[in-house]
Formats: structure tokens, C-alpha cells, sequence
């Protein structure tokens, strides 16, 4: 399935700033919001159907765990698609541009997890609301990271 | 670091696609190391210095810290 997936992104979505890629800027970015889209909904209806499965069988519950999970993977390929056929300033863009999200979203993860660890009832179950705000701030610590990383070239 | 590139290119004539196809890096990358704002690696210096037959030397100076 990963193989599949890299396939097509390979072929239709993370191909931007390869040699001979003359595509304009928003071209590749819309590759680029292409590539994540599908993963952001995985994640999505992952973590509402992990949610709903709550009680169920453990089987059931692993079976929904996987949606979320072929997210994260589908985001792990597409960066590795990127990374493999982009040329070095590129690949040190998304390294500047991880790094950047890391330091934003890592702090926003530990505090927001803090925060809402307080506001879970009962203590030590978490809500929808506690996995999705952490993660969209990372996401936005990403986002910044990268497109301030994208500045370099512009 | 600083660099002749732009004055080098321009001599050639080439545009900074043409570099690119022959540096085999996109057009950003050659663009971000004219303005300066990225500075190439090491096999990407000497690849340059080939392209334009000189010495890295006679393309990249220190410049000011």
C-alpha cells in the first residue's frame, strides 16, 4: 500500500521543484496542499471514528486506530517523495522548515496536552477536542516553518 | 558568502534556467544563491566552478562577517 501511495504521489503530487519543473509557485504549492489533504482527513475521520469506537471490541477499535494511522504514513511518504526529488536547497528548506514547525509545535503540543489534560472528564481520558488542538497548532507551527523556509528563494 | 554567479551568467548569456538544466538544480536554487540568501554545497560549489571553468575561488569569496 506504501509503495502504491508514493506511486502516485510520485507521479501526480510531490513532484514540485524537480529538474525541468517549470510549474509557478502556485502550482507546487497546489501539489504540495494536494499531497496533505487527503492525509488531514484520514486523521480526521480517524480520530472521530476512534472516538466513536470507545466500548467496542478491541478488534473494531484497532480497525478504526488504522484510518488515523494510514494518515500519518500517507504524510510520511509524501515528505519522503519530496525529499528524494527535490534538489539540495529544497531539502534544506524542509529541514529548516521542520525544524521551525518542531520548535513551535512541540512546546504548543505540551502545553495545550497539559491544559486539557485538566479539563478531561474523567482525569486521564482524553476528548476529541484535546488530540485536534494540539495537533493543529503543530500543524500551523509547520506551516510557518515552512513557508518562512520557502522565503529563501523567493 | 559572496559570489559572481549573476556577473557570470549574464556574460554567457544565460538565463538562470540554463544554468539550472546544466547545475541539474531547479531555478530557485540558482536564483537563492545569486541573491545570496542560500550558499551552495560543496559538490554543488565545484559543479558551478566546471560549469563556468574556473576555480571556486575565482566565483566565491568570504565576504563580510
Amino acid at each position: 500500500m506504501t509503495s502504491t501511495l508514493y506511486t502516485n504521489m510520485r507521479e501526480g503530487y510531490v513532484h514540485m521543484h524537480t529538474r525541468g519543473e517549470t510549474a509557478s509557485v502556485k502550482q507546487s504549492m497546489r501539489r504540495y496542499y494536494w499531497a496533505f489533504t487527503p492525509a488531514i482527513v484520514l486523521y480526521t475521520i480517524g480520530t472521530m471514528l476512534l472516538f466513536v469506537s470507545e466500548g467496542r471490541s478491541w478488534g473494531i477499535q484497532l480497525a478504526m486506530a488504522a484510518v488515523p494511522i494510514v494518515g500519518v504514513v500517507w504524510v510520511a511518504v509524501a515528505l519522503y517523495g519530496l525529499y528524494r526529488r527535490s534538489d539540495e536547497l529544497v531539502r534544506w528548506q524542509m529541514v529548516k522548515g521542520a525544524a521551525s514547525g518542531f520548535l513551535v509545535g512541540m512546546p504548543a503540543l505540551a502545553i495545550s496536552g497539559l491544559i486539557f489534560s485538566f479539563l478531561d472528564e474523567p482525569p486521564g481520558r482524553p476528548t476529541l477536542l484535546a488530540v485536534w488542538i494540539p495537533f493543529l497548532i503543530a500543524a500551523m507551527g509547520w506551516s510557518i516553518g515552512w513557508a518562512r523556509a520557502q522565503k529563501t528563494g523567493a | 558568502m559572496e559570489n559572481r554567479i549573476r556577473q557570470l551568467r549574464a556574460e554567457r548569456d544565460w538565463t538562470q534556467i540554463d544554468l539550472a538544466e546544466r547545475l541539474n538544480v531547479s531555478r530557485q536554487t540558482v536564483l537563492a544563491i545569486e541573491k545570496e540568501k542560500y550558499d551552495p554545497s560543496l559538490p554543488l560549489a565545484f559543479s558551478i566552478a566546471e560549469t563556468f571553468g574556473l576555480k571556486i575561488e575565482d566565483i566565491f569569496s568570504p565576504g563580510s562577517p
